[in-house]
């Protein structure tokens, strides 16, 4: 176990260092510069030669390179070039944002999606299975914005029951850190749940048809103890595989969400940090998110072990 | 009953637990009653930004509107534009000019402070006229000093500035706006802090001290009891940019941001209905159009041509369509807001006034024929949403085939400074003086002239007048007969002038509003 997991690190990093070059030379080679954006439409040649200079952009980029890659190994991430700001404060600063919304995003859609997985398949083709399907089609083809700006209309415009923008810190206290995070968690989450209710239904369904069940039941055991405690079990093996991918992709994905809630959060700062060719933010940024990608597959793999104690790491 | 619906009595007694205890508990919590991420006190503003983030606020190098809005309140200069857009004493008390106009002595405020307790006197104003002119500053404002030769410190509060030829707009040059490039900036902040961390926290003179800065998130101005010209009396102001428009319209009826610097046109009707929000209007000080570069399409370095485009374009109706009727049809770089300068007669004597005939038949005396034009427009929805109306009205006359470039910010503003565009949708803003609108656009080699205008000796000559006359009535002939000769050799169609409106709150008191980026939270107050 232990050499399996040095060489998933040492992997990872590897995977990690080859995403970051990659990223590194493709925002010099496309069009547009930071400095046009800072300097805007005053900007003279002389001034826009002189802040190059100043940030250090006016070297080749393999000198770039090297300079970039010398701050990283310090643990420097560089400070940004529109906002003059460190890089790894932005990023410590809209993580938590991002990891919030997209943590209580996995929670709800798992609340929503497991139990009405199961009652989708262990009442196939009755009314409560049609209705958790046609809510899943719904939540699948939503947009997410859409569905944000509903909410907001909706339960902060009309109702008042939840603030329209903004985040406040856990450490501020915890039911305004829930309030300002359930609707944009809950806009975030409900595709995802679409998503993890029909592939429950649909792994527990094949479960169900197994022999070791029919065995379970004419054991005289409760329907409910078969159900929860020997099929859902061996029916959640690749929906946590699902679950370790999804988070990832919740956390990039939530820039939308970002956008129409007013957080800035990793999605938002990497997205606006990519359109203003503030190069620092994006490398910083895409690092990071690698890095929880990588760890969140490591995650998952171990994960996998626990769940099912036949799993091996060879 | 139970076995009729399938449902037992035990699991609606259940439900009906779980229902009422969860009720009780959002009461209980507050989960009922929102807290706003940045309330903090009723003598606190919350105001929204139309910006993804507030960066760079270094005078050597801010620009763009809402930064101008923000430098404001931290900034003075020793003038600064009244609403009306004349310029008044602000750290200059009085001032005294020579006869030939080259030689302004001013007198200094004295007690003024920084806010970081220093004091402030002559040797700031050197200090920030070094730093502005010192290349290695690479500031975007130096050329705007180009015209002062000398500045000497008289005494610790009397400086002069020897002018190279007399001028009519030396004190606007002066104004503490940001882009006007004699903004006082704190020298013993910038040396301690670095120019980097001083462009994220400033230091200036202004009502308003920087308290915290959450780049992206939020951006607090605390009032500085020190300020010369009154203390403010709102304690704080929380800056937030919000751009999404829903959000704003949002954000505004539940009342958790008192105040936006531009409400969605789109959704004007909701917000005027709501009893609890203003609609403030007021002349934007800017003008916009499609810029037709000669260096990159031969067919129009034909006036006849370019004339016809102008000519084309039912601005009506681009207007209505394109910007729902919230904007001024504008015909000339000279905006409303420049009360001295602008005619409102201007559209029915123009020479790009909305004439069809007029523009097919300078099209066939051209002999261009068919043409295809790439147009490149940012991708803001205001920019775009124009382009997309306004190319269509003018292949609706004259025989062009328009395609849309959109492009991010940073292509945008790089092609815009090269010339690398056939026509753009663009234009100007925050534009306090003739000298902006013009000078800075349409004489030959003049700073934003990059689709490749000039060669029109009388025009550069009148506007080299017009920025050397002192006489105010001289001074308007002048601008209005330079703006005549823009108009008939149109090196842009113009379309519009933007009319700025601010959504504000009925918590907010005592707030006036005035062109931008001119207005102030310095007077107000929260109810």
């Amino acid at each position: 176990m232990r050499t399996y997991l040095l060489k998933r690190v040492l992997y990872s990093l590897l995977v990690m260092w080859g995403v970051a070059t990659l990223v590194f030379f493709m925002l010099r080679a496309i069009p547009g510069d930071p400095v046009s954006v800072i300097l805007g439409e005053e900007a003279t040649p002389e001034a826009a030669a002189q802040l190059r200079h100043n940030l250090g952009l006016d070297g080749p980029f393999y000198v770039q390179y090297v300079r970039w890659f010398a701050r990283l190994l310090r643990g420097d991430l560089g400070r940004s070039i529109l906002a003059g700001e460190q890089v790894t404060v932005l990023l410590l600063q809209a993580a938590p944002r991002t990891f919030s919304i997209a943590a209580l995003a996995l929670c709800i859609s798992l609340m929503l999606a497991i139990p009405a997985g199961i009652i989708s398949a262990v009442k196939k083709h009755t009314f409560p299975d049609h209705l958790a399907t046609v809510i899943a089609f719904l939540g699948l083809s939503m947009p997410n914005f859409w569905l944000g700006i509903v909410l907001i209309l909706f339960f902060a415009v009309h109702l008042g029951w939840f603030p329209a923008l903004g985040y406040v810190p856990l450490a501020e206290g915890f039911w305004p850190w829930l309030q300002h995070l359930l609707l944009p968690a809950f806009t975030t989450g409900t595709a995802f749940a679409a998503i993890i209710a029909r592939m429950t239904r649909s792994t527990m369904l094949e479960v169900l048809n197994e022999t070791y069940i029919s065995t379970a039941r004419s054991k005289g055991l409760l329907e409910r103890v078969v159900v929860l405690k020997h099929a859902l079990r061996n029916a959640l093996i690749p929906v946590i595989t699902v679950i370790g991918i999804a988070f990832s992709l919740l956390l990039v994905g939530t820039v939308v969400v970002e956008d129409v809630f007013a957080i800035q959060g990793l999605g938002r700062t990497l997205v606006r940090s990519i359109i203003n060719r503030d190069f620092p933010v994006v490398q910083g940024a895409i690092l990071l998110v690698s890095g929880i990608f990588v760890g969140m597959n490591l995650l998952v793999d171990i994960l996998y072990t626990y769940i099912n104690p036949k799993i091996r790491f060879e | 009953m139970e076995k009729q619906l399938g449902v037992s009595r035990r699991s609606v007694l259940k439900l009906a637990a779980v229902g009422s205890t969860s009720y009780g508990l959002t009461r209980a919590f507050g989960l009922g009653n929102p807290r706003s991420a940045f309330a903090q006190g009723s003598d606190t503003l919350v105001a929204g930004f139309s910006t993804d983030k507030i960066e760079r606020l270094d005078p050597a190098i801010l620009q763009g509107l809402e930064h101008m809005q923000i430098g404001n309140h931290i900034y003075s200069g020793l003038t600064y534009a009244d609403h009306n857009l004349e310029p008044q004493g602000d750290l200059a008390e009085s001032w005294e000019v020579s006869k030939n106009g080259r030689e302004w002595t001013f007198q200094l405020r004295k007690g003024v402070k920084f806010h970081d307790g220093e004091d402030f006197t002559a040797d700031d104003v050197i200090y920030n006229y070094n730093r502005i002119k010192d290349p290695k500053t690479g500031s975007i404002h130096r050329s705007r000093l180009d015209e002062i030769d000398t500045i000497e410190k008289l005494g610790t509060h009397v400086v002069r500035f020897k002018l190279k030829s007399s001028s009519g707009s030396f004190l606007i040059t002066l104004t503490g706006l940001p882009g006007r490039a004699l903004i006082i900036a704190s020298r013993k902040s910038l040396e301690k802090m670095g120019a980097e961390q001083y462009s994220i926290t400033p230091v200036g003179t202004g009502p308003f001290r920087v308290a915290e800065h959450q780049v992206g998130t939020k951006f607090v101005l605390e009032r500085f009891d020190d300020y010369y010209r009154g203390v403010p009396k709102l304690k704080r102001v929380i800056i937030i940019p919000v751009t999404e428009p829903e959000t704003v319209v949002a954000a505004l009826r539940t009342g958790e941001i008192q105040f936006h610097t531009q409400p969605p046109t789109q959704f004007f009707d909701i917000l005027q209905r709501d009893p609890n929000i203003t609609m403030m209007e007021g002349p934007d000080t800017g003008f916009r159009g499609l810029m037709l570069n000669q260096n990159k399409v031969p067919a129009f370095k034909d006036v006849r041509v370019r004339l016809a485009i102008a000519k084309a374009i039912d601005r009506d109706v681009l207007a209505k369509r394109a910007f729902f009727g919230r904007v001024l049809p504008g015909v000339g770089p000279i905006p409303a807001a420049q009360k001295l300068y602008f005619r409102e007669f201007k559209r029915q004597i123009s020479a790009q006034k909305y004439d069809p005939d007029t523009a097919v038949r300078l099209w066939e005396e051209s002999g261009v024929g068919k043409l295809k034009l790439k147009t490149v427009s940012s991708v803001a929805a205001a920019d775009l949403r124009s382009a997309q109306v306004l190319l269509p009205l003018i292949s609706k006359v004259l025989p062009i085939e328009f395609e849309i470039e959109q492009v991010d910010p940073s292509v945008n503003l790089k092609r815009f400074r090269t010339g690398d565009y056939e026509t753009r949708v663009g234009g100007s803003g925050a534009d306090i003086d003739p000298n902006d609108s013009i000078r800075d656009f349409f004489i030959t080699n003049a700073k934003f002239n990059s689709f490749g205008y000039g060669g029109n000796t009388t025009l550069d000559t009148i506007v080299e007048e017009q920025f050397r006359e002192g006489n105010q009535q001289r001074r308007i002939a002048l601008v209005h007969l330079a703006e005549d000769m823009v108009m008939a050799d149109a090196p842009m169609a113009f379309t519009h002038h933007l009319i700025e409106y601010l959504a504000v709150r009925k918590e907010l008191k005592n707030f006036r509003m005035s062109p931008t980026p001119t207005w102030s939270f310095a007077q107000a107050s929260m109810a």
